[in-house]
């Protein structure tokens, strides 16, 4: 009989709309991200193998580049400035976290706002700040003892500045979710408080720790803005690609140096993935929230911390507005607009911010609805098993791309001779795309966790009550993620101000950008406007996140009803 | 209710007509930021029916995109670009040959040598020193009055200068100092010089503007940029070095296999004129059309005859072993300097 | 009989390499109640899944009213469905997940309004329309789920341990009104539970199921009383299984006592278990008037209310152990106590025999 069964031919389903819809869904979207994110990085790959003229070389690029000692110590510099930098930021993110969630400090809330403010700025704005606080005419210039800010100094302060709220975020999450229940044996067993401290809280955040130790080591190495404006002669990684791409046009060697920063982007993507199984798996579902008890000695030293760093969080942007209102750095002080008159300065003008807006915008918009139907159509759907986990996989690519290594894929790609795409080439749209390919993970992740946390057979009972599933999509998954739909916007809108690295190679005299325009001003002496500029950008993410908090808030209202039991 | 529909429809075709009745030109430029809307401006009041579309970089960029480029130009027009870049070019055969109106009227060593000239000279801009007088008092710095005084041991650390890759003031700087001094002794003071350098800087200006601001007392830069941050209020002293200054042309070309060639040779036919020389003249001292220009607020006394012989040709031919030299010397320091 | 109103034939399903359907076969008829009752794991959601279409099997086929279903979408086929999560849309209303197939259906409003009232009242819940399902108990959320599912009138209805969430007494509650709507509406039923007492309570024919496999259907007095294999016998209410050996024609020795059962299919001399459920033993005390009966000793009395449970063992029973039910009265009357002797009567008909070493023993 089994024998028989074996014989019988094999069922293949039927395909109603809905399954070809979906499928087709899945299709579209696979392909979407095929052509936004996989075709370009391949090219990439294969130009890094090419000469100018597109003959194949072999590894002849990768030969001279290392040749070149004076090209090749950057690796060396980068690798170092971005460890010490990394080191720093942990340490204090460490600190800071530590006393948000261990200790019995005042204004808990305020302070995590103020550590979460560096988000809303463009890497170049503390490196702009830097040259006004510690620069030759820097107000607190003395306290360098003589040092010079441009070099890995000023690298690393400036990197520690933006990569602090990212460490942050990923070590509270590890810290808030310590079991009450460890300590309480830690400290029935007689264990001194230094023997807690490692063996509960460090070993309990260790893979938080690990995670938050690449992520950053990756942000900083990847990162362009900071080297850029208060690096002066000494160079990194990411400043070569820029000056090979955009000083000299050398868009091989561009290539070559893409796939160094590569490396260390995709090993810190494993280490990630690897640290978040484990961080979950260890979190049991019986833990205990621990409730810390006020010690005077820690709760003063965690006091100290946090205000430190929050005023120096603080300090920085109080610089950069302070200087972009100063009518004359530094011989008049008087307070003037005219650094916010831009149309004397490259960058664009006011255009510029315009244009950011709009991609923001148009980042949000597209950009959530494609990822939120995206992270729906790998989840929710009963076909093409091959092809969702494909395309989740794809989804998972961009955290592991640097900006800067994207852009330049999509140079090779869009411009190619013969691409029917060709068209988009410096449009709005491309600058869109390349937006969107470069925040997609995070976006999707957000989305897959919502619907997560939707009953799985939503769709079933649908497809029982014979709803077509867009229906049901429409009508209750959607409005069930709208919290997420908001955030991952959100999320979309304040990186599409705030990035350099992938729109940088791919503007155009139309569609200059506010953050483009800041590292141009600074690019030609008019440090004043690009704080300016910069500060302009802070303050338009800050409204749309107040925005963002009173939509989320209005929304919660409106359904408090079916959310509350 | 149909009426209105008609006449929005009108309304609209009327918009679309006007709209496209401008044609939009694509115009590659090194000209300073500050200066392209008042061109623009300029530009299209005499010609109504041109829309200019500034795509701006420093010399070196503009140069190397324009390279980029080649197989399938962007372009329709480079204007404002420094004449040693346009040479390099026109020898690659990537300009429309064309004269405008009036080009006779231009002093002959400005323009092209061949007929019709590829390429017509518009102005020099010409190398100056940036001191910041302020910041000179308080590190005791003296006024350096010659390219020799920046080799001074107190200099160190208080220079800046472009990179000549990037910038056109940066090359034309090192283009001066090898026809005024020959290699040898020019890259002997490079090597010096370089020993006081505390940056490199991307863009022309920015040393001028580093030196406004105080935050090196001295930028090697050029007159322009000088005047301009005087007139703003900075304590700088605009210098020409007594042994010379180097200079180089600003000049437009037309390019190749443009879709737009009349609407380009309408722009060359105004750039040429002598309302655009007096534009020219408002920042620059020295324009194609004799003549014309007229002293500049703010420039160092007798620049005008510290300008050396320059040779295009010989800067044209040598620029990209000039530039690998440089680079090979200089470039990718990877020490700090104080 | 009349044609099955579904019939599963041979369905297999595989995931990769692992089988958790193996060639199953079942034949449902219109109205009918029937419950897949197996241990966790054994495949009873995925068939159940397969005869929705919801995760369509991988050989086999399933027919419904006469039409060849097997490779059809869910959307396509026949059926309600209700799972242990109740999968109600949180955002809607109960009246709008209720009316939400029948809208799909493009009905009039009126009617729509009207049966959703209906359904309402038909669950108990008439003033609930315009709650949300969060203010509403487990019990009445998996009532409206239900509702939701009956509303297109469905000629199939599914449910995935449908009661599983909830806690005993609504479980017991919601269990009958299941039974009796399900009557009332004659609908063609298939329930997985895990819990054999529902199982037996609620269906009309019962599919026990194990790796995949079906061991046995049949009604829940069949399944009770005339387990086919071990496995049935075992996870199907208590059942003492003893070793034995076929002695004579109709004759096992059971320790050193020798019973009457029938022991056709089975060579004189083989090693038996014999199956005795505890409730099928009476003991008789001191007086021994049964030809089927042992003595042994009374080990412990477990008092339960309206029985003790006992164990028994010793006497002719050896090293044998019999778990026995002895109700509280009978245990009055015969004064019985712990380590007392007595007589047990076992009716011969009681006693079902399985070859030795097969199953779990
Ligand atoms: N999508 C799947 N991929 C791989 N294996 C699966 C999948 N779905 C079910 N299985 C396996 O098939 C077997 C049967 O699963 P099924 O869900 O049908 O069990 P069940 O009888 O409903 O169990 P329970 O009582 O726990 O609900 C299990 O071993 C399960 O692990
Ligand atoms: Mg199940």
């Amino acid at each position: 009989m089994a024998e028989l069964a074996l014989a019988a031919p094999r069922i293949r389903p039927r395909l109603g709309r809905d399954e070809w819809l979906m499928g087709g869904g899945l299709l579209v979207l696979a392909l979407y991200l095929a052509v936004t994110l996989l075709l370009p990085l391949a090219l990439m790959l294969a130009k890094s193998a090419q000469d100018r003229d597109g003959a194949f070389v072999g590894l002849a690029n990768f030969a001279r580049y290392f040749g070149n000692p004076a090209l090749s110590g950057t690796v060396g510099n980068s690798l170092w400035v971005s460890a010490l930098a990394t080191a720093i930021t942990i340490a204090l993110a460490f600190g800071y976290a530590y006393a948000l969630n261990r200790s019995r400090i005042p204004f808990k809330g305020l302070f995590r706002l103020v550590a979460m403010l560096p988000l809303l700025a463009p890497s170049l704005l503390p490196a702009i700040a830097l040259v006004y606080l510690f620069g030759n005419q820097g107000v607190l210039k003395g306290w360098l003892f003589g040092e010079s800010i441009y070099g890995p100094i000023g690298i690393v302060i400036g990197s520690v500045f933006w990569t602090f709220p990212h460490a942050l975020i990923l070590i509270s999450t590890a810290l808030g979710t310590a079991d009450a229940r460890l300590y309480e044996a830690s400290e029935s067993l007689g264990a001194s408080r230094w023997r807690t401290f490692t063996t509960v809280t460090l070993s309990g955040a260790r893979y938080g720790l690990i995670s938050a130790l690449f992520v950053v080591f990756t942000l900083i190495i990847t990162d362009f803005g900071v080297p850029k404006v208060v690096g002066g002669p000494f160079n990194m990684l990411a400043t070569d690609i820029y000056k090979q791409v955009v000083g000299q046009q050398n868009f091989q060697m561009g290539a070559v140096v893409s796939l160094l920063l590569l490396l260390p982007a995709v090993l810190a993507f494993f280490v990630e993935r690897w640290a978040q199984q484990r961080q979950i798996s260890s979190l049991s579902s019986r833990a205990v929230p621990y409730q810390p008890k006020p010690r005077r000695s820690r709760d003063r030293l965690a006091l100290v911390l946090v205000v430190t760093v929050a005023v120096m969080i603080l300090g920085v942007f109080g610089m950069a507005a302070f200087a972009s209102l100063a009518k004359l750095w530094p011989y008049d002080l008087s307070p003037s607009l005219r650094h916010y008159d831009f149309s004397a300065t490259d960058g664009g003008s006011w255009a510029s911010y315009g244009n950011s807006i709009r991609l923001g915008l148009y980042t949000a918009a597209f950009g959530s609805l494609v990822v939120f139907i995206g992270a729906y159509l790998v989840e929710k759907t009963r076909v093409a098993k091959p092809l969702r986990t494909a395309t989740h996989l794809l989804a998972l690519i961009p955290m592991a791309v640097p900006g800067m290594v994207l852009g330049l894929a999509y140079i090779f790609f869009f411009n190619a001779p013969g691409n029917p795409l060709n068209f988009l080439y410096g449009t709005m749209a491309m600058l869109v795309l390349a937006t969107i390919a470069h925040f997609y993970t995070v976006g999707h992740l957000t989305a897959l966790t919502a619907l997560k946390q939707l009953d799985p057979e939503f769709e079933s009972v649908s497809a029982a009550l014979k709803a077509p599933f867009y229906r049901t999509f429409w009508r209750v998954t959607t409005p069930l993620c709208l919290p997420a739909v908001l955030d991952i916007a959100l999320y979309f809108f304040i990186n599409a101000m705030t990035t350099v690295s992938a729109v940088v190679f791919l503007y155009s005299p139309d569609t200059t950008l506010a953050s483009v325009a800041v590292l141009n001003m600074d690019d030609a002496g008019d440090t004043a406007p690009a704080a300016a500029m910069a500060m302009l950008i802070v303050v338009t993410c800050a409204g749309v996140r107040l925005l963002h908090v009173g939509l989320s808030r209005e929304l919660l209202n409106r359904t408090q009803v079916w959310r509350r039991r | 209710m149909k009426v209105a529909t008609v006449l929005g429809a009108l309304a609209l075709a009327g918009v679309a007509l006007t709209a496209q009745a401008k044609t939009e030109l694509r115009v590659y430029t090194a000209v300073e930021a500050d200066e392209l809307a008042k061109f623009k401006q300029a530009i299209e009041a005499d010609n109504p029916d041109l829309d200019i579309q500034w795509v701006r970089d420093s010399t070196g960029i503009i140069t190397a995109k324009l390279l980029a480029e080649k197989a399938n130009p962007q372009a329709d027009v480079v204007w404002g670009l420094a004449v040693t870049s346009l040479k390099f070019l026109a020898d690659q055969d990537y300009f429309q040959a064309y004269a405008p109106k009036g080009v006779e009227q231009l002093e002959p060593k400005y323009v092209d040598s061949a007929k019709p000239p590829r390429w017509v000279g518009q102005r020099a801009w010409v190398a100056a020193l940036c001191f910041n007088a302020v910041e000179a008092e308080k590190a005791k710095l003296p006024q350096p009055a010659s390219w020799q005084d920046l080799l001074k041991p107190e200099f160190k650390g208080k220079v800046v200068m472009p990179n000549p890759s990037s910038s056109g003031t940066g090359f034309l700087d090192v283009s001066a100092w090898i026809q005024m001094w020959g290699e040898e002794k020019a890259w002997k003071f490079m090597d010096g010089l370089h020993e006081n350098i505390a940056q490199y800087t991307h863009s022309g200006s920015k040393p001028c503007k580093m030196a406004a601001a105080g935050e090196a007392p001295v930028g090697i830069s050029f007159a322009y940029r000088g005047a301009q941050e005087k007139s703003k209020g900075a304590p700088v002293e605009v210098i020409a070095p007594s042994e010379g200054v180097g200079w180089d042309l600003e000049a437009f070309a037309i390019v190749k296999g443009t879709q737009k060639l009349e609407a380009a040779q309408q722009l060359a036919d105004w750039s040429a004129s002598r309302k655009a020389n007096e534009i020219y003249n408002e920042g620059y001292a020295v324009v194609a059309m004799p003549g014309v220009a007229k002293p500049v607020p703010n420039y160092p006394e007798g620049i005008a005859e510290k300008m050396i012989k320059n040779d295009f040709e010989w800067a044209a031919k040598n620029r990209e072993t000039i530039l690998s030299e440089w680079t090979k010397r200089y470039d990718g320091k990877s020490e700090p300097k104080k | 009989m009349t044609t099955p109103y579904l019939r599963v034939r041979n369905v297999t399903k595989r995931f990769g390499h692992f089988t958790a359907l193996d060639d199953v076969s079942i034949d449902i008829h219109r109205g009918e109640f029937v419950c897949f009752l197996g241990p966790s794991g054994c495949g009873k959601t995925t068939l159940l899944r397969a005869i929705s279409g919801l995760d369509i099997q991988t050989h086999g086929a399933v027919e419904q009213d006469g039409r060849d279903i097997s490779a059809l979408p869910p959307a396509q086929r026949d059926f309600g469905i209700v799972f242990q999560s109740y999968a109600l849309f949180q955002n809607l209303t109960v009246a709008a997940n209720i009316a939400y197939g029948l809208e799909n259906r493009k009905r009039p409003k009126a009617e729509i309004q009207r049966r959703v009232t209906e359904l309402l009242e038909l669950i108990g819940l008439p003033e609930s329309g315009p709650k949300y399902p969060g203010q509403l108990s487990g019990g009445q959320q998996q009532r409206v789920a239900l509702a939701r599912a009956l509303a297109v009138s469905p000629g199939l209805l599914l449910l995935d341990e449908p009661l599983s969430a909830l806690d005993a007494k609504v479980r017991a509650h919601l269990r009958d009104e299941i039974k009796i709507l399900q009557r009332r509406l004659g609908i063609t039923t298939i329930m997985i539970t895990h819990d054999q007492e529902e199982a037996i309570s609620m269906a009309d024919r019962i599919v026990v199921m194990r790796g995949g496999r079906i061991e046995q259907i049949g009604a829940p007095l069949e399944i009770y009383h005339r387990p086919a294999n071990l496995f049935v016998a075992e996870f199907i209410g208590a059942m003492n299984l003893l070793p034995a050996t076929r002695i004579g024609y109709g004759e096992i020795q059971l320790g050193s006592a020798r019973l009457a059962c029938a022991a056709e299919g089975y060579a004189p001399g083989a090693a038996v278990r014999a199956a005795v459920r505890p409730e099928d033993i009476v003991c008789t005390g001191k007086t021994n008037g049964h030809a089927n009966s042992l003595r042994a000793e009374v080990r412990e009395m477990e008092f339960m209310g309206p029985f003790f449970w006992l164990s028994l063992g010793g006497g002719e029973l050896g090293e044998h152990r019999l778990r026995a039910q002895l109700p509280s009265q009978r245990a009055r009357d015969l004064d019985l106590r712990a380590n007392d002797a007595t007589h047990l009567h076992i009716p011969a008909e009681r006693i079902r025999l399985f070859p030795h070493g097969v199953g779990h023993g």
